[in-house]
């Protein structure tokens, strides 16, 4: 159960890391350094 | 401790926990550092601005800067600390002063004068400008033709919906917050706007030395 709670909790993290990359920037606050996976070349 | 070590510390938690590769764990980090910024910016800004009596016009004028900034970018703080420091003072002062404005001056010349004006400079910097990046967030060329259109586009809405709201004699406290949440947004993607913030990140990084200084000697006073 605690897995199953932590996966859903890192696929919602995933998927507010993914909106966040194709965005210009954050809204209003910090912007962290965007990691390497999410980097477009 | 900082969000970025709390984010950080989480991420490893979640890395042994479900066995992620390095890749996984720096997003994870990434969002949890972003999710947390933004929601303790949010809380100091609705309670510095609760303390003030602004609350609807600070969280208009928020809200309004803040879509347009996920479109537009702009420049930040160095740290989330100074970020969110300078966004809880930063957003009540523009919502009492705004407050204080709209309770002055109501007539509706004005509000469409201050609408049309705002148009203007909003749509030439952000033509100009947008989106703007920073280092810790580059922006491909691919990506930026769309990004300057969308946040055109929300200029435009943005001045259709406050010349809309004047005709329909919505209280001018709202009107004048999305006006000047919209032209903020136009300046913070500027380079004046981005040597204003540097400034004042180097403010409060003086600030913060300061504060430690006089707390080794035992107190300001």
């Amino acid at each position: 159960m605690k897995k199953m709670l932590f996966a859903l909790g890192v696929a919602l993290l995933t998927l507010v890391a993914q909106a966040s990359a194709a965005s210009a920037c954050t809204l209003l606050f910090y912007q962290p350094e965007l990691p390497k996976a999410l980097r477009e070349e | 401790m900082s969000i970025s070590e709390i984010s950080s510390k989480i991420s490893f938690i979640l890395k042994d926990e479900l066995s992620l590769d390095e890749d996984k764990r720096e997003v994870v980090e990434y969002s949890l550092n972003v999710v947390m910024s933004i929601t303790i910016g949010l809380f100091f800004v609705i309670i510095v601005s609760m303390f003030l009596g602004v609350l609807e016009t600070t969280l208009t004028i928020t809200i309004a800067a803040g879509i347009l900034r996920v479109f537009a970018g702009g420049a930040h703080c160095s740290t989330p600390f100074k970020c969110n420091f300078f966004g809880s003072i930063f957003f009540p002062s523009l919502g009492l002063l705004t407050y204080y404005v709209s309770q002055n001056v109501s007539n509706i010349y004005f509000m469409l004068f201050a609408s049309f004006i705002s148009l203007l400079i909003s749509l030439s910097s952000f033509m100009k400008y947008s989106p703007a990046d920073t280092p810790a967030k580059p922006i491909s060329n691919k990506k930026k033709t769309g990004l300057r259109r969308i946040s055109v586009t929300i200029v435009i809405l943005y001045f259709a919906l406050a010349v809309l709201l004047i005709f329909f004699k919505l209280d001018p406290e709202y009107i004048l917050s999305i006006i000047i949440g919209m032209t903020w947004q136009a300046f913070i993607i500027t380079p004046t706007g981005y040597r204003f913030l540097n400034k004042v990140d180097y403010g409060l990084t003086w600030l913060s030395l300061f504060y430690r200084k006089t707390k080794d000697k035992g107190g300001v006073f």
